[in-house]
């Protein structure tokens, strides 16, 4: 019977770091405590002006390829997860497939999502394994939101960072790796909602050379259509409704519950919004992880950020049964079980 | 649900504060705890409870959980 396992995960942040206290210089109204306490995030670390989403996948895949001596030759397809690719195109993934200097005979593709990327990513790599298309998988996700965040924009500033994340998915065990089988995963999409985490301009439907203008509401800066603009309510309120049905949805699909869960990991949107998932989802506080503060919310990759982590504490340990849940721009959303 | 109920249900929507004390008439916007997650916060709540969706707009003209059960009531009970 054909069986996924996440084998390993390891992760790259950029360097500049972005304290909160940077930030309450650059906005004096921001006060420091009251960020740490609401986001729950310290640090977030922002790309290099010349640094790209290509560049952070090779760092990470380089990460996983020394940390857990695997053999890049075995590497069959390569999954890339973006939002900020380096070019329209060609497809991140072939370059890296390059640099890496992997096999030419490896699949290679990008994927256009969000926080829900990782998931995703899994389910992908699940798809390919399952169907004798590929056996050892790099499932990257890597973004540069930070560059796409207008510099007057003190809310996505506060919350957002860059990083990128490699693991490999492979179909067969492997005793020196994790071993953790992937599950049954449920899906759901809300396109409805794409306008109010987008983007808007750069794309072909509004192909504009001119610069956009400055949006204020009280003299408070609302958005700019060349860069990230969130409607913050509309996205907690998808949230606060959606995700609580799927993660239900999931725990029954793999014949699970809140009690034999061992460990909950969601999206690390941020700290505040995490508690009020928990609470609605009645998990209990001991077997939800949070761990933002280093990082912040880095989109698709704050899930392996977090899995890595708790891995690494012990929180994550051997034959615990765990639920992942992304959920976001899209608006779409994901969960899936993995059995350590 | 009363209104003291109600009030306790606002206070629960400061999560990242255990030791916060509303009464039905304390500007809650007044505590240093209060931000627009809060109030997204409180919104949510009183869907999940009256099955009502409170506008922004009629939500920053409440400043009380008073405020805001009135207002409930008055737009539930037609």
């Amino acid at each position: 019977m054909s069986k996924a396992f996440l084998q390993a995960i390891s992760y790259y942040l950029p360097k500049k770091c972005l304290t909160n206290e940077e930030l309450s210089l650059q906005h004096p109204e921001w006060s420091v405590d009251k960020i740490a306490l609401k986001t729950g995030i310290h640090n977030r670390y922002l790309s290099a002006p010349d640094e790209t989403a290509g560049d952070m996948a090779m760092k990470a895949a380089e990460r996983l390829f020394d940390e857990y001596n695997i053999d890049r030759s075995k590497i069959d397809f390569v999954l890339l997860c973006t939002q900020s690719p380096d070019y329209f195109l060609p497809t991140t993934a072939c370059i890296v497939q390059d640099r890496l200097g992997l096999s030419k005979n490896c699949g290679a593709l990008d994927f256009n999502l969000g926080c829900s990327g990782f998931i995703y990513g899994l389910g992908l790599a699940k798809g390919l394994l399952f169907s004798g298309q590929a056996k050892n998988i790099l499932l990257i996700t890597s973004e540069t939101y930070t560059k796409n965040i207008h510099p007057l924009d003190k809310s996505n500033k506060t919350i957002f960072g860059d990083g990128a994340t490699a693991s490999l998915v492979s179909s067969t065990i492997d005793d020196l790796l994790w071993n953790a089988e992937i599950q049954e995963f449920s899906y759901a999409t809300d396109g409805s909602g794409h306008e109010n985490l987008i983007i808007r301009n750069g794309g072909f439907r509004n192909k504009t050379k001119k610069e956009a203008l400055d949006v204020y509401l009280d003299d408070v800066f609302i958005k700019n259509d060349d860069f990230l603009y969130m409607d913050g309510k509309a996205i907690f309120d998808f949230t606060a409704f959606e995700v609580p049905k799927l993660v239900e949805q999931n725990l029954i699909l793999n014949e699970s519950s809140t009690e034999s869960i061992d460990l909950f990991i969601f999206h690390q949107a941020n700290q505040y919004m995490l508690n009020f998932m928990r609470k609605r989802c009645k998990i209990p506080t001991e077997k939800f992880y949070i761990d933002i503060s280093d990082g912040g919310n880095t989109v698709s990759n704050t899930i392996p950020i977090a899995l890595k982590r708790a891995s690494k504490k012990k929180v994550l340990q051997k034959e615990f049964h765990i639920q992942l849940c992304g959920f976001g721009v899209g608006l779409s959303m994901g969960a899936v079980t993995l059995k350590f | 649900m009363d209104l003291q109920k109600f009030t306790t249900e606002v206070e629960a929507q400061f999560m990242d504060c255990e030791d916060i004390k509303l009464l039905p008439d304390t500007p809650f916007r007044d505590n240093d705890y209060f931000d627009s997650l809060t109030g997204m916060s409180i919104l949510v709540m009183i869907k999940d409870n009256f099955g009502y969706q409170m506008s922004v707009p009629d939500f920053l003209n409440c400043n009380t959980s008073s405020d805001l059960y009135n207002h409930i009531q008055q737009n539930t009970n037609e």
